[in-house]
């Protein structure tokens, strides 16, 4: 009794996890995506993109990319001109640090995140946050999980494959 | 100042950290001591015969359950309340953290270690039991905050953060390790028949505080997508690297050699990479560049260029490209050649140089790296390096030139644009032609999902329905723009050489 009392008073306390959402799994609120350079906004622990579907790492041009950055194939070879050379690298960007900073000239910050469980796998969603009362959308921005007057300019994800 | 502000840091980060563990030890103890409290509760009621052979069943249960890392089911969905630290003082928050995630069953577990020694403190009803458990689950709690925080926003914390969340062994890993603690924890029991006091299992608490901060930002560049759409002309297939000049069109046939299109007709050529200029025709051979009347095709000189790859020729010099894994650099030579080469351009690792193009001594080329895209323009004959376009968002290549005419393609995610500008940047440049993304895209929303959200990250709707070829090497004339298209992946079509009026 009393660990269900407690429980129940703790547990009351905390928000629940359901992994509803709006376009993609665990984003239960209206804001869009960051660009992406292929669509799904995932990022690295560095905020750099990812495909979404197999978590590859991506350049700004949107293609595979090795460790080193070098545009390669899905099995993972050096994408080559005609000639037999390589491919030359493009830039990878950080998703909200840089890209979304550049492109809408907002000083932006990773503030706060939360975390659901999309796919069997623990997921981290994270805001996007700038000095801007307009989102992305081009309506009012929210607060969510932005710190110090910031508010959440997009959003985008980290997908963990810690199981859920 | 900026040492204050460090130690500051470290403080914070110190203070955070020993208020979490508090509060993890606290509210682990405060959850095994319930658990035992409860053993006692039903024991007064109901005896306790068959406790310690519950409580062995429940040890082998649990590790069995590890070991083959069976999903905790049902699991509690819950987080810590991340609003807390934001309204409350850092250590304040951090201890409440540390007091919730220590309780265990008020947020996700992701191990049954928890549950299995819950049981066993239930069935044994030892407070002992309960205390040695409640330390070792806030230990296990507290360890990767204390072993992570430090480093959070270092490379090594960051590599960390990665294999924690990236690579699913080491969740395996932690839950054998746990297997193997219960297991013991039930070869005590075994054993002895009694509490194995003071060998509670250390409990991983992986998926815990959403507790990072990140603050950085960048700054430059702008995006703009351009519209309209050009029809192209199909010359050649398999072909690559177009090279145009006076009424002549020569290009590379991979793996062949070159080939000339003069009035109509396709002309062998006597070697690779052929490049026009002035009254010059350019071809390698291996690591001999042999120059021919453009008119007559007679050869005139032979240069040794070590291993010299792409071609450019004007009418008093010769450029290669010597591209190698570590390094590419652009080499010049006077013609009629009489002065030894000298390298005008160069780049290390990653960074590549593209194919060089040439109109007189003035040179183009574009500077590709991880970092930044640029193309630049450069006088053999002496000069500085000029930047004409850069960006570190955007990649600008496959510059041609012609007088003061230079083509060049734009790239995005989104679009390939061929533009055309000028070398002294007056005026707007305009666009030739356009093909879609060099990479292939997802629908910029999860299956099942509703698309709204995820308009930002799809396409401008002009882009819809573009050729996904990659553009590739170009060459202009007065009259046309020459590109390369490359097939889209491996096994694709073969590159193609086609012209686009201007």
């Amino acid at each position: 009794m009393l660990v269900a009392t407690g429980g129940a008073a703790v547990a009351g306390a905390v928000r629940p996890g359901e992994a509803d959402a709006f376009h993609f799994c665990g984003h239960t609120f209206t804001t869009a995506s960051c660009p992406h350079p292929t669509g799904l906004p995932r990022v690295d622990l560095l905020n750099r993109p990812l495909r979404a579907v197999d978590g590859q790492p991506v350049d700004d041009l949107g293609r595979p990319v090795d460790s080193l950055g070098r545009p390669v194939d899905d099995a993972g070879h050096p994408l080559l001109d005609p000639n037999g050379d390589p491919l030359p690298p493009a830039p990878r960007s950080r998703l909200c640090l840089d890209l979304v900073a550049s492109r809408y000239g907002l000083r932006t910050h990773i503030d706060g995140s939360w975390y659901r469980c999309c796919g069997g796998h623990v997921r981290r969603l994270i805001d996007c946050c700038a000095h801007s009362h307009r989102r992305i959308n081009g309506d009012a921005a929210l607060t969510g999980y932005c710190y110090a007057g910031r508010k959440v300019f997009c959003v985008h994800y980290y997908q963990s494959t810690v199981p859920c | 100042m900026v040492a204050v502000r460090l130690l500051d840091d470290r403080h914070a980060v110190g203070w955070a950290c020993a208020a979490f563990t508090a509060g993890a030890g606290v509210g682990a103890l405060a959850s095994f001591e319930a658990f035992s409290g409860i053993g006692l509760l039903v024991r007064a009621a109901a005896g306790g015969g068959g406790a310690v052979t519950l409580a062995i069943a429940l040890a082998v249960a649990g590790s069995i359950g590890e070991a083959r890392r069976v999903p905790i089911r049902p699991q509690i969905r819950r987080q810590v309340p991340e609003p807390w630290r934001r309204v409350l003082p850092l250590p304040l928050a951090c201890l409440l953290y540390g007091m919730l995630l220590g309780l265990g069953f008020t947020t996700f577990v992701m191990s049954w270690v928890y549950w299995a020694l819950a049981g066993v403190c239930v069935a044994l009803a030892d407070p002992a039991l309960g205390l040695a458990a409640g330390i070792g689950f806030g230990l296990g709690r507290a360890l990767p905050i204390l072993g992570l925080a430090p480093v959070a926003e270092r490379s090594c914390g960051l590599r960390l953060l990665e294999l924690m969340g990236e690579r699913p062994a080491v969740l395996a890993y932690a839950r054998l390790g746990g297997a193997a603690s219960l297991g013991l924890v039930a070869v005590a029991l075994i054993l002895g028949g009694a509490p194995a006091r003071g060998a509670a299992p250390v409990a991983r608490a992986p998926g815990a505080v959403a507790v990072s901060r990140v603050a950085r930002a960048g700054r430059d560049a702008a995006g703009r997508e351009a519209q309209g759409r050009a029809v192209s002309t199909p010359i050649a297939s398999p072909a690559t690297d177009p090279s145009a000049g006076q009424g002549d069109l020569a290009w590379q046939v991979p793996g062949q050699s070159g080939v000339l299109l003069r009035a109509g007709q396709q002309i062998p050529l006597p070697g690779a990479n052929p490049a026009l200029g002035g009254p010059y025709l350019a071809v390698r051979n291996g690591d001999a560049v042999t120059i021919l009347d453009r008119a007559t095709l007679k050869a005139l000189q032979t240069i040794t260029a070590p291993g010299a790859g792409a071609l450019a020729v004007s009418a008093t010099w010769l450029v290669y490209r010597r591209l190698t894994p570590a390094a590419s650099e652009l080499h010049a030579v006077p013609l009629p050649a009489g002065a030894p080469d000298r390298v005008v351009a160069s780049s290390q690792g990653l960074e590549q140089l593209g194919r060089p193009a040439l109109d007189g001594s003035t040179l183009v080329y574009d500077r590709a790296g991880a970092a930044a895209s640029t193309l630049e323009a450069v006088d053999v004959s002496g000069g500085p390096v000029r930047v004409l376009h850069r960006s570190k968002r955007v990649s600008f290549l496959n510059p041609s030139v012609l007088g003061n005419q230079l083509l060049y393609e734009r790239l995005t995610y989104c679009v390939q644009e061929v533009r055309l500008g000028t070398l002294d940047q007056s005026g707007s440049d305009r666009l030739v032609t356009l093909v879609g993304g060099p990479g292939a895209r997802d629908r910029g929303y999860d299956p099942g999902h509703t698309h709204q959200g995820s308009e930002p990250s799809q396409c401008p709707a002009r882009f819809g329905g573009l050729a996904p070829a990659e553009l590739w090497t170009t060459s202009l004339s007065p009259t046309a723009a020459f590109l390369t298209e490359l097939g889209p992946g491996p096994g694709g079509a073969p590159a193609r050489l086609v012209s686009v009026p201007l």
